[in-house]
């Protein structure tokens, strides 16, 4: 049985690890999907402002079409008030 | 002392794995979401969101018994090094790399997440093989007396 004892205690220290939440985060956790609003015009894609959420908090697939040639939206954080947080890594999506 | 390392060893993957294979469960959801997000994953996300859990709770059973702890080593080696080979790619090939890891891991940065790894895959190799030696070395043992004669 004593051959067990530190793998059990391992396991149970991590399951109790679990019942604490952590928040704190240096790169990116959850990345959001976000439709660029002002479509076709370029000129706005650095400006959060012009941005959405898709559907259901974000979860749902950006609807962009095959194509380089326009800005269509951006995977990217949430900055907490549901628009992008471009100051981050993001990933830019295109359409034509 | 061998097999002591190899328990301490066995231990700290398990409290590793144990701990992140929980929280991709507990938060299933957005682990789904962010391998949704990754470029590499998009196409496997469903499949990659259960199987790594899974994947890492069978290596903690493996690892919690003795007579399979060194396939549990070797597992462990081997599933770190597939993480760590992965963020190495998103890093050098993606312009977004929405972090897949659980908990507290979460909270390191890049580097430090492929220097963490590193000292795991070291650790879990060192074990193994510490644990090859002392099989080897009771085989050897074993032969010797199997060829003491009865009398």
């Amino acid at each position: 049985m004593k051959k067990y004892l530190l793998g059990f205690i391992a396991l149970v220290t991590a399951i109790t690890l679990n019942s604490f939440t952590v928040k704190t985060s240096k790169h990116p956790t959850i990345t959001k999907n976000f439709t660029y609003t002002a479509y076709p015009n370029d000129s706005h894609a650095s400006d959060p402002n012009y941005y959405t959420l898709t559907g259901h908090d974000g979860t749902d697939d950006l609807d962009c079409p095959d194509g380089n040639s326009h800005r269509c939206g951006v995977i990217a954080q949430d900055d907490g008030t549901g628009l992008p947080d471009l100051t981050q890594a993001f990933t830019i999506v295109t359409r034509n | 002392m061998r097999n002591m390392k190899s328990e301490i060893i066995a231990a700290l993957l398990i409290l590793l794995f144990a701990y992140t294979a929980f929280q991709k469960f507990i938060g299933h959801g957005t682990f789904l979401n962010t391998l949704h997000n990754s470029a590499l994953l998009r196409p496997v996300a469903i499949f990659v969101s259960w199987s790594v859990p899974i994947t890492e709770l069978a290596i903690v059973c493996l690892l919690l018994f003795p007579l399979l702890r060194k396939i549990g080593l070797l597992c462990s080696a081997v599933l770190l090094t597939v993480f760590t080979i992965y963020i190495v790619c998103m890093l050098l090939f993606s312009s977004s790399l929405p972090c897949t890891c659980g908990g507290i891991i979460s909270s390191l940065s890049w580097k430090q997440h492929i220097l963490f790894n590193i000292i795991f895959i070291g650790l879990a190799l060192y074990g193994w093989y510490s644990m090859r030696e002392t099989s080897d070395t009771n085989n050897n043992i074993a032969i010797r007396r199997s060829q003491t004669p009865v009398t």
